[in-house]
């Protein structure tokens, strides 16, 4: 299925009149799918017309799309004059999915950003049952270095970590990205997926820009537990959960013995954890890691695989060529 | 609680990887210490905190296990079953270091996982386990003894094994002050008394034996146990002086040379360079003019009460400098190798030769020249405040064969810039300014002693890589490497060369401008880092022009700061290299 580059981070498919994650070249007739509300996966304008799943929606309309958006529930159809458009949950963040395409030239699984086990905090993770031609799958944690720990192993680092550091008498300041971690983060303090009863829920303050999501995120069912946006006045004995920020930034300013925790896929790797000037660093991440893509692709078992968003596919790609699997970059996604 | 049995590899590994999460040093003191008080035996106490502090041999044995990334690489790599350009290489650009590469993949690769069979060696078999490798006569036997061991531990334990090879410091940021304290918590002893009892071993391994013992003998500074070196802080002019006043302190030209220590007896003379090992075969021309030296003193005395104007078995501190060491002006520079006659490459020749022709010590002949002095008449002397040290030295230096470093007493901040300025006709690096009073603090850089160095000036470069700070936003960069301009110069067939790295200190309003300039003008991606066209002229400032044989340029800008972006300027305005290597 031929494929050519939408707007900044998107792909069209102009032989089925679809596009993924940006908008439709200005020559072409067709319409806009979303995979997931990120900021490099939505289009630059909000007024735009687009497909999307019901939680991405309202997602988008939190952080300002003005357009026309489509809710298309997981697991229906929409069928478009020249291809058949499904969304498969992704397991990224609330919402996400993964955009399954059939047409006279074939079939092709757009996986936007995806992570299999999932999020908690997401619909699942779903592929669909029907033969894959085509693959286009994302490799932001394309190494080998990446393999995750259980989640439940994380999410005890993490309830460990606040604990410690309240009896402490410091503040425990979560550096996560306020759209999908923050809230997994929270679910996590609220006690979600732990197998002890007993597990004390946290205070959780968050900051601004992050709680309009959290309301989407309740919305859908989402446990949360006890949060307020950020007030340093009614901080004391609460978890404050913000994106990364300097050490001399405004928000940290005004927090009191703040200790620091860098959550994220890029705290597996030392050099890049230290960078951040965090107390503890978490790998817990929103993406697959090396083993999980791979098995992914094994399992699919699609004609041809094409890597998008990763700093080095080249050790990805080896490792598919060694299992048989054709597989290609699309540099455009780098 | 330990999870392991005390006496293994794998509870001192634990312990460390707990170290290194601790979030104060108190806290990283405290873990040590508890472990600490696990050990039952002396030989494991030794062992262990040798491992963490000093490396797989003592540091006062000269020995090295000898396994450099190569070997070790090479092993990884056969060990996990992987391709080295396909797979290791990204990985370990990724990663940053090798050994976390290299535990990274033996805990996440199937092949790796399969061969791996953890066994809790003790710390005595990790111990065996160093002695075989650096005995191993051969790259392919390293590999063999590495491997073997690897197949019996963690991912965990082959990181650490890797980097107490590699003789860093354990990066756990536990710093040898730390452990010694942890040794006395352990042990409810003086934290200073500890550390004065490691300034003599010069082994914190021993020291932390010797302190559980509660039974420090006779412990001293031994002829032939080299005594790591006291090192001097840079200081910028204005702040050396809060340390008191300026009578305070002398100066010493910084010698261009290699810094090494002799140890001399009437029946032995040995150097040791900075890191402990014996380069005495390396410099006959030193020794035979030391062991005359020692001839003439001790023939002679006469009277044993002479000893105190001739006393046996000295340790000296100093620089090996060339005899006629001051850069050639620029038309007797070698064609085409930049460099070759200036004094540091000249010193680096003679230092790898580790058994030099004739020819070689002929045309780079160097001589000791003492600046310190740490054992006299077979005494430590290092208590003693560096007036009195200075006083010992002058009365060596006054006989032939042993020339001393001249001091100058400071008496105001004017001599300092004519002090720097008669450094560099000398063709020496700058100024280290003494305390009068200090004692000689060895194994660490104190501010009682401070390099001055005048600043090298500025030069008009290019951008050639832009280096992406790892985690953070595309238009956010960290470093910048720079580029001189070659294309003038019949040694090369670039335009630029490389010419050092600095840090990516751009004003905040210059941020945007230079990631534009970034996106249009990069060409290609190596992981983080792009290269770029040239096209961003930027001023830098620099310290110094070091000679580098490794670069392209051969010579490398030592401590370059950005300055400005200048875009009112174009890669052609840029300086040349020869610009730069007038200023070596």
């Amino acid at each position: 299925m031929a494929f050519i580059k939408s707007g900044h981070h998107g792909l069209f498919l102009p032989d089925a009149g679809v596009a993924f994650d940006g908008p439709v070249p200005r020559e072409h007739e067709g319409s806009v799918f979303i995979s997931h509300a990120h900021a490099d996966h939505t289009p630059q304008s909000r007024k735009l017309t687009v497909f999307a799943s019901p939680a991405t929606a309202d997602l988008m309309r939190a952080r300002g799309h003005t357009g026309t958006i489509h809710p298309v529930p997981f697991g229906e159809t929409v069928r478009l004059p020249n291809a058949e458009v499904t969304l498969y949950p992704a397991g990224h963040i609330l919402g996400s999915a993964m955009i399954f395409v059939e047409s006279g030239n074939g079939s092709l699984l757009y996986t936007g950003d995806c992570r299999t086990p999932p999020s908690p905090v997401t619909e699942g993770f779903s592929l669909p049952d029907r033969p894959v031609d085509e693959l286009i799958i994302e490799a932001t944690f394309a190494l080998p270095l990446y393999k995750w720990e259980e989640h439940h192993i994380l999410a005890g680092q993490i309830r460990r970590f606040a604990q410690e550091t309240l009896e402490d008498g410091a503040t425990p300041v979560m550096f996560c990205y306020n759209l999908g971690k923050a809230q997994e983060v929270m679910h996590i303090l609220a006690g979600g997926g732990s197998a002890d009863r007993n597990v004390r829920p946290f205070g959780v303050q968050i900051h601004e820009a992050g709680a309009a999501l959290c309301r989407v995120y309740e919305k859908y069912g989402v446990d949360l537990g006890n949060w307020e946006p950020f007030n340093p006045e009614t901080l004391a004995g609460k978890v404050l959960i913000t994106p990364a920020t300097p050490p001399d930034s405004p928000i940290l300013g005004r927090v009191q013995n703040p200790r620091i925790a860098y959550i994220s896929g890029w705290a597996a790797l030392e050099s890049r954890a230290q960078q951040m000037n965090a107390d503890t660093h978490i790998p817990l991440s929103d993406h697959l890691d090396f083993f999980e893509l791979l098995s992914v692709c094994r399992n699919l078992a699609p004609k041809h695989v094409w890597l998008t968003h990763s700093p080095n596919p080249d050790v990805a790609l080896h490792f598919l060529e060694l299992e048989g699997i054709s597989a290609g970059t699309l540099v455009t996604f780098r | 609680m330990p999870t392991h049995k005390s006496d293994t590899f794998l509870q001192l590994c634990d312990t460390l990887t707990a170290i290194r999460h601790a979030q104060s040093a108190s806290q990283k003191i405290e873990r040590f210490a508890t472990y600490l008080r696990l050990l039952k035996s002396d030989a494991d106490i030794e062992r262990a905190v040798r491992f963490t502090g000093e490396g797989a041999f003592s540091a006062v044995s000269g020995r090295r296990v000898a396994a450099g990334p190569r070997t070790i690489t090479l092993a990884a790599v056969s060990f996990c079953r992987i391709d080295y350009e396909k797979v290791f290489r990204p990985c370990r650009e990724a990663a940053g270091n090798t050994p976390e590469t290299i535990a990274k993949l033996m805990a996440n690769l199937p092949a790796a996982i399969q061969r791996r069979k953890p066994d809790g060696l003790t710390l005595e078999r990790i111990d065996r386990g160093f002695q075989a490798i650096a005995s191993a006569p051969n790259g392919r036997e390293k590999q063999h003894e590495l491997t073997s061991l690897w197949e019996q531990m963690t991912p965990s334990e082959i990181r650490f094994m890797i980097e107490i090879i590699d003789r860093n410091p354990l990066r756990i940021g536990f710093p040898l002050p730390d452990l010694e304290q942890a040794i006395a918590l352990a042990n409810d002893a003086d934290p200073e008394r500890v550390r004065r009892l490691h300034m003599l071993t010069g082994s914190i391994g021993e020291t932390a034996v010797i302190i559980r013992k509660k039974d420090p003998g006779n412990v001293t500074f031994r002829m032939f146990h080299p005594v790591p070196l006291m090192l001097a802080v840079s200081a910028e002019d204005a702040e050396w002086m809060s340390g008191g006043s300026i009578h305070h302190y002398v100066a010493e030209e910084h010698l261009t040379g290699i810094r090494a220590q002799t140890h001399i007896t009437p029946e032995k003379i040995v150097l040791y360079a900075r890191d402990g090992t014996d380069i005495t075969p390396r410099f006959p021309d030193i020794t035979n003019s030391l062991q005359k030296y020692s001839n003439l003193m001790w023939d002679e005395q006469s009277d044993p009460a002479d000893r105190t104007e001739t006393p046996h078995n000295l340790v000296l501190d100093g620089m090996i400098c060339l005899t006629d060491g001051r850069p050639d002006p620029p038309h007797r520079r070698h064609e085409g190798r930049i460099g070759k006659n200036h004094p540091q490459q000249r010193l680096m020749e003679r230092m790898n030769a580790k058994n030099p022709e004739n020819g070689l010590i002929a045309d780079n002949p160097v001589q000791f020249i003492a600046h310190d002095l740490l054992i006299w008449d077979g005494v430590p002397v290092l208590e003693e405040p560096l007036e009195r040290r200075r006083h010992r030295l002058e009365k060596l230096g006054r006989k032939p064969g042993l020339p001393i470093s001249r001091q100058t007493p400071l008496t105001s901040h004017e001599q300092i810039p004519i002090l720097l300025d008669r450094a560099r006709k000398n063709g020496n690096e700058g100024l280290i300014v003494k305390k009068r009073q200090c004692n000689y603090d060895y194994g660490r850089r104190s501010d009682a002693w401070m390099k001055i160095r005048e600043s090298g000036g500025t030069l008009i470069a290019i951008v050639m890589y832009a280096h992406r700070q790892s985690g953070m936003g595309g238009g956010t960069f960290s470093e910048f490497t720079l580029g001189i301009r070659v294309d003038g110069d019949d040694r090369f067939e670039e335009m630029f060369v490389p010419i050092g790295r600095s840090a990516a200190d751009i004003a905040e309003h210059e941020q945007a401008y230079v990631a534009g300039q970034i996106k249009e003008l990069t060409v290609e991606r190596f992981g983080s880092t792009l290269s770029l066209k040239p096209g961003i002229v930027v001023e830098v400032s620099f310290d110094t022009v070091k000679v580098n044989r490794r670069t392209k340029a051969g010579c490398v800008l030592h401590q370059p700061v950005m300055v400005a972006i200048r875009g009112d300027l174009s890669p052609s305005d840029t300086h040349t290299l020869e610009d730069v290597e007038s200023r070596l």
